[in-house]
């Protein structure tokens, strides 16, 4: 590096040094090398992936002018998981190149962008281009990509720990895996938060890409994580997710700091805490502010910028705000409910003081008395570094499918090129022959050879380049590229004014017209709903408000945190303030029941006069309780014909059967046999056969291939109407006359892979078979049984008749539908 | 299958089926709703990959309806087709099944997915076609549920459905009214709409009929 350094020279002018990681992904960069650099947010990450490129082109700005008749082209993609992220990556970047006199000029593009910006993004006329995995599945869809992205030097994936494990991942790899195809020298780069699997996170963005480069920034951020004790009078509840509680000791911690980020775990949540705290807010109204997915980007911009200017004293805000935005002037961060992982602890702690260098500081508020142990034993897995590691998927046909639909739209391919290609992903390393063929059958037969799809047309293959020719389908798919993760949504927007945002279809489909809810901070009232739009007044007056439930919502824990979790429980109780305050709370259990160490299996068997009930608590997160709900159900089913139920949360799960002595005769050699992990996959196949895992999951790949047709804000038109099917009806109708479809098989599959987590269940059972059995009869409810006691009632009917009569007609069903 | 006795709300005996159908005991008379022929290939000119199948099932379960009520006429109250009508595998199916029940009376209402129908296929369906509301004894039939002052309304149009616990999708139902009722969807490849509660309702699942 030379004194005349450009991008040096404006490091020392803004009185920064450059950090090590960042001088090693640059140098990286200048020899022509890919790679993955691990650094937390606020590190400097944008600088370091886009510094060197930059620099290429400093000084050329009155060259380029002169030349600008001729129009830009493409030369780097920044590819940011969220919407959120997008705008102020754009702001930084510009700033980049404006600063080095560049002449570079950044474009942003993804789902909110106008039409402007769209077409320039398409034709890629701009230098660096700023999108979403989804925006760019779009652009590969259209014709022109072949020459748009011909200059490509660089792509720069941000907060590649989001994408990866997801299919949103997946489809980015495939859209990563065509552009290596087409650019044998385009350099990938990928910015990620610490993950337990730093190398896999690295082979997986890179597979096509050898001799990838991993930068570890090996930071690890001051973190001052505090735990809000309830008062020495409050009474803990024992069952609950809300905290409305601890509003009061919430608003003082507030009034602590300048500006906080109040994070809560689903959208819902967050309005509730928006509205309680607005009701005892001291300060200027406008000092509080809401941040969540389902509002407008214009609302979502305008609390972001008052956050950038230290506008705000608080926002009450979900997972949307979790990711790389700068905000220097917020000071803390308040978790309100456990964050279920460590990961996303570091990460929205990484949101407070926003500065290498400085701590951060986090308050985490428990929302019932168990979250006192959660928090306890996070404190101790930051202190030991521990954070999850991040699974990529494998073989997900329908996101391949989605995109040999969108490559068949823009390209037209080849069948055996295309292979190839796919097979380049880490994703579809393993694909088989049999596999892709069945893959292009759905897509230009309609299924499998057996049955019969007459009429059906989707690609056609013409000298053996597949390509689609109806321009309604082309039309179609390009809006259903983008619903990964998105549930049917509807607009509200206000009679006589804007867009305040979306929400899901089936919150809007419960409300009766006149009915108010409350969202983006006000009470609204529906007016009527009309082509995907809701439209709302805002409600006058006082009256009953119902707060909107959004899907998707909690996350269960992870697997690293349950560990920690076990770990906790069985250490003494120490002198950490959590321990202190859930002390009445273990005493109680130990008293009525017992407290696990992490080498033992709690077992608590509660009889009724009328039914029976039979707690677990293997700490190990609500799905794989689940997983483990219905695995014993079956294999208990098959020793007496029981009716059993069973719920499940993070802690434990319970069975539930209407016999009263149903477990009585269960003792350590039977309990064995039903924890075993032998035959796994065959039980497992058989509970997802009765189950309806699999038709859940087919939910989503209905989406993801384009048979649900995407129910777009404004844009369901009447022509597409008759095409309305749930997927449940696809489903059963692909279930009973096309039992071989590829796509059931997927779902079955990723039922017991992804909705079971079979190989996590068969690691869970392989511990809990290592662990003392400790079963207690227990006479009443204890902490551990009653959130799952309370979780159970939910579902509960009253009538026993009615329960007969409906478990009949659910045998039937099951037994029709085999 | 399932078969219920029961009565309207006017007091009318009628006799309902658990593949979703009800006959009106003195006219001999057997009444669907909202078959949807055609349906499946429509999705499937769209690029959406729905099995021939459901057709052949459904005019399976009519032929089994017939067989145990021995009806004089089946009415079908409205939403024969789904929509455009194309010589497809579902019209050769339907012909077929009325050339085995060639003795029958087939009477359609027309719905609003009817509206492309036009002469030609009526001929071609060999029904007879009506429009708009149609008077049976002391019932007033039609597509889209409403009331009438003097006679008890039978309906379809809604796809009328409701959740059980334990089962996670829809299951379809009968909904008896005091002054109307509305059956259950006939096709099976088609989706129920939950209804306000308050009503007699009598849910369909596999054959099974469970009054709620």
């Amino acid at each position: 590096m030379s004194d005349t350094d450009p991008l040096l020279a404006w490091f020392a002018k803004q009185g920064w040094q450059p950090l090590t990681h960042q001088l090693e992904v640059h140098a990286a960069q200048d020899a022509g090398l890919s790679g993955l650099l691990i650094a937390p947010t606020g590190s400097g990450k944008t600088l370091a992936l886009a510094g060197a490129w930059v620099r290429r082109f400093a000084g050329r700005a009155a060259q380029i002018a002169r030349k600008r008749r001729a129009p830009a082209s493409l030369k780097c993609l920044w590819i940011t998981p969220m919407k959120a992220l997008a705008l102020d990556t754009h702001s930084h970047l510009q700033a980049l190149a404006d600063a080095l006199d560049s002449g570079l000029k950044f474009e942003l593009r993804s789902g909110d962008s106008l039409s402007g910006a769209r077409g320039r993004a398409r034709r890629g006329a701009c230098d660096g281009l700023v999108t979403t995995p989804e925006s760019l599945s779009l652009l590969l869809s259209y014709p022109e990509a072949r020459e748009s992205f011909a200059n490509l030097e660089l792509v720069v994936v941000d907060e590649w720990h989001e994408l990866l494990g997801s299919k949103r991942g997946v489809l980015l790899e495939l859209a990563l895996a065509r552009l290596a195809a087409l650019l044998p020298k385009l350099q990938i780069w990928g910015a990620s938060a610490s993950i337990g699997n730093p190398q896999q996170a690295l082979a997986v963005l890179c597979a096509t890409r050898p001799q990838a480069r991993l930068v570890d920034a090996r930071l690890r951020r001051q973190l001052d994580l505090r735990t809000l004790l309830p008062g020495p009078t409050q009474r803990f509840a024992f069952a609950g997710h809300l905290g409305i509680a601890q509003l009061r000791q919430v608003l003082e911690e507030i009034g602590k700091a300048r500006s906080s980020l109040c994070f809560v775990n689903v959208r819902s949540q967050a309005e509730l805490w928006y509205q309680a705290l607005l009701s005892v807010w001291p300060y200027a109204p406008e000092e509080l502010a809401l941040h969540h997915g389902s509002l407008s980007m214009a609302q979502r911009q305008s609390v972001e910028q008052g956050l950038r200017e230290s506008r705000l004293r608080a926002v009450v805000c979900t997972s949307a705000l979790d990711l790389g935005v700068d905000f220097p002037g917020v000071e803390q961060v308040i978790q309100i409910g456990s964050p279920r992982g460590l990961a996303r602890l570091l990460q929205r702690a990484g949101r407070s003081q926003h500065r290498p260098h400085l701590a951060s500081r986090v308050v985490m508020v428990p929302t019932h008395a168990f979250e006192l142990i959660e928090f306890a034993a996070m404190q101790r897995s930051v202190e030991l570094g521990e954070v999850e590691p991040r699974a990529p998927l494998a073989l997900s046909l329908d996101v391949l499918i989605q995109h040999l639909v969108s490559v068949a739209i823009g390209f037209g391919f080849d069948a055996d090129d295309m292979l190839r290609e796919v097979r380049s992903c880490h994703a579809f390393r393993d694909l088989d022959d049999v596999d892709f063929e069945r893959c292009l059958d759905v897509i230009v037969r309609g299924g499998s050879a057996l049955a019969g799809y007459a009429d059906f047309q989707r690609v056609v293959c013409v000298d053996g380049i597949y390509s689609v020719q109806d321009r309604r389908q082309v039309a179609r798919h390009r809006m259903g590229i983008g619903t990964i993760t998105s549930d049917a949504a509807i607009g509200v927007k206000l009679l006589r004014g804007g867009k305040l945002g979306e929400v899901e279809e089936s919150f809007i489909a419960r409300l009766a017209p006149g009915t108010r809810f409350h969202f983006a901070g006000r009470a609204l009232e529906l007016v009527r709903v009309h082509d995907m739009v809701a439209q709302v007044r805002i409600a006058r007056g006082k009256g009953a408000t119902v707060v909107p439930r959004w899907g998707g919502g909690s996350l269960p824990i992870s697997a690293t945190l349950g560990a920690a979790l076990r770990r906790e429980l069985g250490l003494a109780p120490a002198d950490a303030p959590e321990r202190v305050a859930a002390a009445a709370m273990l005493a109680t259990q130990a008293q009525r029941s017992r407290v696990p160490h992490p080498g033992q299996l709690l077992i608590e068997r509660l009889t009724h006069p009328r039914r029976g009930e039979l707690y677990l608590y293997p700490f190990a997160g609500r799905r794989l309780h689940e997983g483990l709900g219905a695995l014993i159900a079956l294999r208990l089913s098959r020793l007496s014909p029981l009716s059993l139920s069973y719920s499940a949360n993070d802690y434990g799960l319970v069975l539930n059967s209407s016999t009263p002595g149903a477990f009585a005769n269960l003792e350590s050699e039977g309990w064995r046999a039903l924890l075993s992990p032998l035959k796994l996959d065959e039980d497992l196949g058989a509970v997802a056969n009765l189950g309806e895992l699999a038709r859940r999951k087919f939910r989503e790949i209905a989406r993801i291939v384009g048979f649900t047709p995407p129910n777009l804000p404004g844009r369901a038109a009447r022509s597409v109407r008759y095409l309305q099917a749930s997927s449940s009806m696809l489903f059963e109708v692909l279930r009973e006359h096309d039992p071989q479809h590829v796509l059931l098989q997927l779902a079955q599959r990723e039922a017991l892979g992804a909705e079971l987590d079979q190989a996590m269940l068969g690691e869970c059972l392989e511990r809990l078979g290592r662990q003392e059995l400790l079963t207690v009869d227990i006479d009443e409810l204890t902490p551990f049984s009653f959130p799952l006691w309370a979780e159970y009632q939910r579902g509960e009917v009253s009538s026993e008749d009615w329960r007969t009569r409906i478990e009949r007609a659910a045998a039937k069903l099951d037994a029709d539908c085999g | 299958m399932d078969k219920l006795a029961t009565t309207l709300g006017d007091g009318t005996a009628v006799c309902l089926y658990g593949e979703r159908a009800l006959a009106l005991t003195a006219e001999r008379c057997l009444l669907i709703a909202d078959l949807h022929l055609g349906k499946e290939d429509l999705f499937r000119r769209s690029g959406i990959s729905v099995p021939q199948g459901p057709t052949d099932k459904d005019l399976a379960r009519l032929t089994t309806l017939l067989a145990l009520s021995a009806p004089e006429r089946l009415l079908v109250l409205g939403d024969f087709v789904h929509g455009a009508i194309h010589d497809a595998p579902w019209l050769a199916a339907w012909q077929r099944w009325r050339g085995m029940h060639r003795e029958l009376a087939v009477v359609v209402i027309a719905g609003n997915h009817d509206r492309q129908v036009d002469a030609a296929h009526i001929e071609a369906f060999d029904v007879e076609w009506l429009r708009g509301d149609v008077e049976l004894g002391p019932l007033l039939l039609r597509h889209e549920p409403g009331v009438d002052a003097d006679r008890h309304v039978i309906a379809g149009h809604l796809h009328p459905g409701l959740r059980l616990p334990g089962i996670a999708r829809s299951l379809p139902a009968f909904v008896l009214g005091r002054r109307s009722s509305i059956l259950p969807a006939f096709a099976s490849f088609s989706g129920c709409a939950r209804v306000p509660r308050g009503e007699r309702m009598i849910v369909c699942c596999g054959g099974v009929l469970v009054e709620v």
